[in-house]
């Protein structure tokens, strides 16, 4: 009967162990979770590091893997994010969990405006998650606007009708830029007509003066017959000024637009509840 | 009165076991398992952490903490940590990274200095540091002479340092003030001196175009245009004096540049002179 009694307590005991490691890992988990929501981050990943070495049942593998990559993430360390996002997939137990890592890993891509990384994952999760389509639609268009392609992701956005007003919103984007080409090509034709276009008077005028004063000289020089110097100011004066003109159209409208699409993700950043990277 | 001595064991131990693994995942021996683990995945900055956290460290350990810190650039502190492990059982190796960290951090006064003063020197890989120690000499420029002894390097090596060692004691540099008086008297020959062509001969034809063209303009009464000849004129004459200077200015950095960018290539295919870095039982 002793013996009985003493085999039971011990079958307890060995349970209780495991319990009790089992215990640990939680508390383990706990202290992770508290450092990452405290955004103590360096500490928070050395905590869920320690979870994933020790937990032998790989029970908490898929979180801690995901809080170390959104840790990462918020060091802006986004490549490391990456390979946790993936490792955390790896991990994962359920479709929900393969999903969620997947749409950051995509989110990421988007962010570091790797975008054919992104818009190639994006299209494998179109094909094994048909149902999350509006989803993929919506980083879709992320993707794109990151990349400054506004008018792809107005057409992209314009599938879903919840999505329709930001679809206008690139649309108007999309509108209100300048044209590099039209800049450059108007420049040809009329020195600073380019510098009008993007709103640069000053540059423009100094442009068609310098011009305007080299081209004279140069004909000017033709007529009385020195060709010579007609040369060498045509070389030296006016076609420098002439080259600089074109190049500072093309300089400016560049300028301008970026400060269009910088504007836009401001705005977006600050109004827009949705979804976003 | 048996039975109950049974069961006091047994709850004790129920009472204790549940104590005593709260924290095992912070026991020494776990934290020292856990910072290896960090180690072999290079995470160096968190293996640190984790190492400082061991009371009584091995020589292994305070290796291992030494080459965190060497990873990580902290050369100081990588220094420090070698250095303590002098007269133990890793002192061959931890000599020998102690200079790599000198050399590392560009310490090389220091590096000379400890060598000369036979400072930590490791008589199993004394040939390794001797070679550290002449090749920091050379890097610094730190007294070389016609003399220099390549004793210590390997017969294949010893071209390669002939070479470096000239470059640092005959630097053929440029200079700036022939430069600028040779483009002085004749446009662009200051850029040709310092090798530069192209630059040289075309200063040199713009220039004198342009006066040509300025004097020829005076000359026939055409004084606004013989202005505007003038000014370009004097523009490129200036601009070929100052851009003569700044050419040998520029040839001497390069030289500079790609005699450090020898050294560097050269010590860093020879593994900074030490042997294959041991796995540290890494899977």
């Amino acid at each position: 009967m002793k013996i009985f009694t003493i085999f039971f307590i011990l079958i307890f005991l060995s349970g209780n162990e495991f319990l009790f490691a089992q215990d640990e890992l939680n508390n383990q988990f706990q202290k992770a979770e508290k450092l990452f929501k405290e955004e103590k981050y360096f500490d928070a990943i050395t905590e869920f590091k320690r979870v994933i070495f020790f937990d032998s049942e790989n029970k908490y593998d898929y979180e801690s893997y995901y809080k170390i990559a959104l840790s990462y993430r918020a060091g802006n360390k986004l490549s490391e994010a990456i390979r946790y996002f993936s490792l955390a997939e790896q991990s994962a137990q359920t479709r929900d969990e393969i999903l969620n890592a997947k749409f950051e890993i995509v989110k990421l891509n988007i962010l570091r405006r790797t975008t054919s990384s992104a818009l190639n994952l994006l299209d494998k999760i179109e094909s094994e998650f048909p149902e999350k389509q509006n989803d993929v639609i919506n980083w879709r268009g992320w993707a794109f606007i990151f990349k400054d392609d506004w008018e792809s992701a107005a057409n992209e956005f314009n599938k879903i009708d919840s999505l329709k007003w930001i679809a206008d919103f690139c649309k108007n984007i999309e509108n209100s830029k300048y044209s590099v080409r039209f800049a450059k090509i108007i420049s040809y034709f009329l020195p600073g007509a380019g510098q009008f276009y993007s709103g640069n008077y000053l540059s423009g005028f100094l442009s068609l003066g310098w011009t305007g004063l080299w081209t004279y000289l140069t004909v000017n020089s033709f007529v009385e017959k020195r060709i010579f110097d007609s040369v060498m100011i045509g070389n030296f004066l006016w076609l420098r000024f002439y080259n600089g003109n074109i190049q500072n159209a093309e300089k400016f409208a560049i300028a301008e637009n970026q400060k269009i699409s910088n504007n836009a993700l401001e705005y977006l950043q600050n109004n827009f509840k949705g979804k976003k990277p | 009165m048996k039975n109950y001595f049974v069961y006091a064991i047994i709850f004790s131990v129920i009472f204790f076991g549940k104590s005593f693994p709260q924290n095992s995942f912070h026991t020494q021996s776990n934290i020292l398992i856990f910072a290896d683990h960090l180690f072999c995945e290079k995470d160096f900055l968190r293996a640190i952490d984790e190492y400082l956290r061991i009371e009584n460290k091995g020589d292994s350990t305070k290796l291992k903490l030494a080459f965190s810190y060497q990873k990580i650039n902290n050369f100081d502190a990588s220094s420090f940590q070698f250095l303590e492990l002098k007269n133990t059982s890793v002192a061959d190796i931890a000599s020998l990274n102690f200079y790599k960290s000198s050399y590392l951090a560009e310490n090389f006064v220091s590096l000379i200095n400890n060598f000369e003063n036979e400072n930590f020197i490791s008589e199993k890989y004394f040939s390794f540091i001797s070679k550290l120690y002449l090749t920091a000499r050379i890097k610094a420029n730190h007294n070389i002479d016609k003399n220099f002894d390549f004793g210590a390097f390997e017969k294949s090596e010893q071209e390669t340092v002939s070479v470096l060692v000239k470059r640092q004691l005959n630097p053929k540099y440029k200079s700036e003030t022939m430069a600028g008086v040779l483009s002085t008297l004749i446009p662009g020959l200051g850029k040709i001196y310092t090798q530069n062509y192209g630059d040289g001969i075309t200063s040199l034809i713009v220039t004198g175009l342009l006066t040509y063209l300025s004097v020829n303009n005076f000359d026939h009464n055409h004084q606004f245009k013989g202005w505007i000849f003038a000014g370009l004129s004097s523009y490129f004459y200036l601009g070929n004096i100052y851009g003569s200077v700044a050419s040998a200015q520029i040839f001497n950095a390069n030289y500079n540049r790609v005699t450090q960018e020898e050294i560097d290539k050269f010590i860093y295919e020879n593994n900074y002179f030490l042997p294959k870095e041991a796995d540290w039982n890494c899977k």
